[in-house]
């Protein structure tokens, strides 16, 4: 099984189903009790297990474990760096002293429970999170040295140098055309045919094109879920945008276009940074080369993601990843 | 059931009334402008105006008989539902903008909402009542001659503030003059009217346009108005029901448009003209019909009106209902 599990070219179709995030999943305060019970049992096995666990559950500071090989990144190599991070939502903390450090050219996965602030974190990398009222932040965010949030800063120039993609595919109701050209448009981009080769360029990034060149005036709702995440992917990198963020990209799609989604991202992260959110270990495992560990706000551990799932330095994290926590 | 039965006796009571009209003028009753509720005996005349004697030295005198056309008046209703659109719309979807986007976070969308609905609940005659007393005036003594020197030397727009008129062979200019009354007045105090329903009905179909299409567009890096246009254009049909309901409104309105409209059963181009609509011409003539063709010609408009209204309302609910499911 762990062999599957770290097998990154899944070859086998049931690699490719994805343990899908039960619809029913708790968020975090229902499912803290259940949790709670589920590590009474397991403490009792093994007293003191869970101790980086332990430290956030009752609110101590806690050092992360965050491997050397990320630790020891150069500014070169990163892109990205969350330095001690945290998030508000009106009087709730949602993401404690965060730091991850995003390395350039890579995959790097975020992955954790429900309400672990995963998504959340994400959402503040292109500051989509200022949507909602009463969200204050702490810390900083620099995207190549530019900062995310403080005075003066342009959301709408950052948001167009960070792509992203969504949970469930969410293209505008527009021709397959317009959709992949809508962020040059944006900008006043009215040539022609500027707008045909970079909308062809677009979507041969995004494995879309062949399927879609005969229709590029058809309306984009008509295509399936998997050509339409495809079609966000393209719509996202249209513009070359130093960053692409994709939130549960395959999780409202089928394992077919899962795998599909999945061999791209591969292919997208040579030129992009990618940081993904994914509820699916295996996926997370298949498709990414860094993953952060996140518990109820907190970092718990942060490697390479062969270590994190052979060899993590937490317990918590190895049992999190088997599927024995969490 | 009940409703539909009571649909059908409307329809029914309308088409038997208007029957003799129906027969008697047919199809032709739909473009032709003559609106004449008495026979009329007048002297002859010839082309130039001279009037006609017989042999003994008498006048011939000629008998015109009774003509009616609902041409003027449905030009009115269109005419007057268009301008009322004209300046709604925009104002509508702006505020529902508003009001979906903006307003909560300054709490205001509860207020403002009940605000709204308050607006549209207004019986029409005190909007009437304001357009004649404050509107209609304001209109004749400010707006009126305003628009016509900022308007009257741009190329094209003479007709606006200048009629062509034929008396006896005599055919001149003249200035339109400015009474207020008139199908610009109708047609504001009409936006006024339809902005609650547009605002409030666009207020909800905006409400149900998914976030991730919002924030999708953020996401790309929209501005605030870019993602505002996809919002719109995601909920254009919803919209555009939303407008209709609005339509079909104005074009039924009666009293409020009856007080202000000026009652000329004419058309003329310009808005600053008086004009009639079907509505206001029922509610000007029917307490007081006159003989033979008259009442069941003013059935035939009544009939046409329901049509219209019902034709509106359905093509409404079907882009604001039927496609949801």
């Amino acid at each position: 099984m762990q062999s599957n599990i770290l097998d990154p070219t899944p070859s086998r179709m049931s690699d490719a189903i994805p343990t899908r995030p039960a619809a029913s999943q708790p968020s975090a305060d229902q499912a803290a009790p259940t949790r709670r019970v589920a590590l009474r049992d397991s403490a009792k096995a093994e007293a003191g297990r869970y101790r980086i666990i332990e430290a956030i559950r009752s609110g101590q500071r806690h050092e992360p474990a965050v491997h050397a090989e990320l630790a020891n990144l150069t500014d070169a190599e990163t892109i990205a760096k969350i330095d001690d991070f945290q998030l508000w939502y009106g009087k709730n903390q949602a993401i404690h002293h965060v730091n991850i450090n995003v390395a350039r050219g890579k995959v790097t996965a975020l992955i954790g429970p429900s309400g672990c602030g995963k998504s959340t974190l994400l959402r503040s990398v292109n500051r989509l999170n200022d949507l909602i009222d009463g969200v204050r932040v702490a810390g900083s965010i620099t995207i190549n040295g530019r900062q995310v949030f403080g005075p003066g800063v342009d959301v709408i120039n950052l948001r167009k140098r960070v792509g992203m993609v969504f949970q469930k595919p969410n293209p505008f109701p527009m021709s397959i055309f317009d959709n992949v050209v809508y962020r040059l448009r944006i900008d006043g981009e009215r040539s022609k045919s500027t707008l045909e080769a970079a909308s062809e360029k677009a979507l041969r990034g995004a494995a879309l094109w062949e399927e879609v060149k005969d229709r590029l005036k058809d309306s984009a709702v008509g295509l399936s879920g998997g050509q339409q995440q495809r079609l966000c992917i393209a719509r996202a990198i249209v513009a070359d945008p130093e960053m692409l963020l994709l939130d549960e990209p395959c999780s409202a799609l089928d394992p077919i276009a899962t795998l599909r989604i999945e061999e791209l991202i591969h292919e997208i992260a040579e030129r992009y940074t990618v940081l993904i959110v994914t509820h699916n270990m295996q996926q997370a495992a298949r498709v990414s080369d860094y993953t952060a560990f996140m518990y109820l706000g907190r970092l718990v551990e942060f490697g390479p993601t062969k270590l994190i799932f052979q060899s993590p330095q937490l317990p918590e994290t190895e049992d999190y990843v088997m599927g024995r926590f969490g | 059931m009940l409703l539909l039965v009571l649909l059908a006796s409307v329809v029914v009571v309308l088409f038997k009334g208007a029957l003799p009209a129906i027969e008697h003028f047919g199809a032709k009753f739909l473009v032709t402008s003559e609106w004449r509720v008495n026979e009329v005996e007048r002297p002859l005349r010839d082309a130039v105006g001279k009037i006609q004697f017989d042999a003994d030295g008498e006048q011939i005198i000629e008998t015109i008989p009774q003509a009616f056309g609902a041409l003027p008046t449905m030009y009115g209703t269109a005419v007057s539902s268009s301008l009322a659109l004209l300046f709604a719309v925009p104002l509508a979807l702006g505020s529902a903008l508003f009001l979906v986007r903006l307003a909560p976070k300054f709490k205001l969308a509860a207020p403002i909402g009940f605000l709204i609905e308050f607006l549209a609940s207004i019986p029409s005659i005190a909007y009437g009542v304001w357009g004649l007393f404050v509107l209609a005036p304001f209109l004749q003594s400010h707006i009126g001659p305003f628009v016509r020197d900022l308007l009257l030397d741009v190329p094209g727009l003479r007709w606006m503030f200048f009629e062509t008129v034929t008396i006896a062979g005599q055919t001149s200019e003249r200035e339109i003059p400015m009474v207020g009354r008139s199908m610009l007045c109708a047609g504001l105090v009409l936006a006024i009217m339809i902005l609650p329903i547009i605002t409030s009905v666009s207020r909800d179909v905006l409400r149900a346009v998914p976030r991730t299409q919002v924030e999708g567009s953020l996401a790309l890096g929209a501005t605030w108005w870019q993602s505002s246009w996809m919002m719109l254009k995601y909920a254009r049909s919803g919209l555009f029901g939303a407008v209709m309901l609005g339509l079909a409104r104005a074009a039924g309105e009666t009293m409020a448009v009856a007080m202000v409209i000026g009652n000329a059963n004419a058309i003329n181009p310009s808005p600053f003209s008086p004009g009639q609509t079907m509505a206001s011409l029922l509610a000007n003539e029917f307490n007081d019909p006159g003989e033979k063709l008259h009442r069941p010609s003013l059935m035939y408009v009544a009939l046409i009106l329901l049509v219209m209204s019902l034709t509106f309302n359905i093509v409404a609910r079907w882009l604001v209902v039927g496609k949801k499911q």
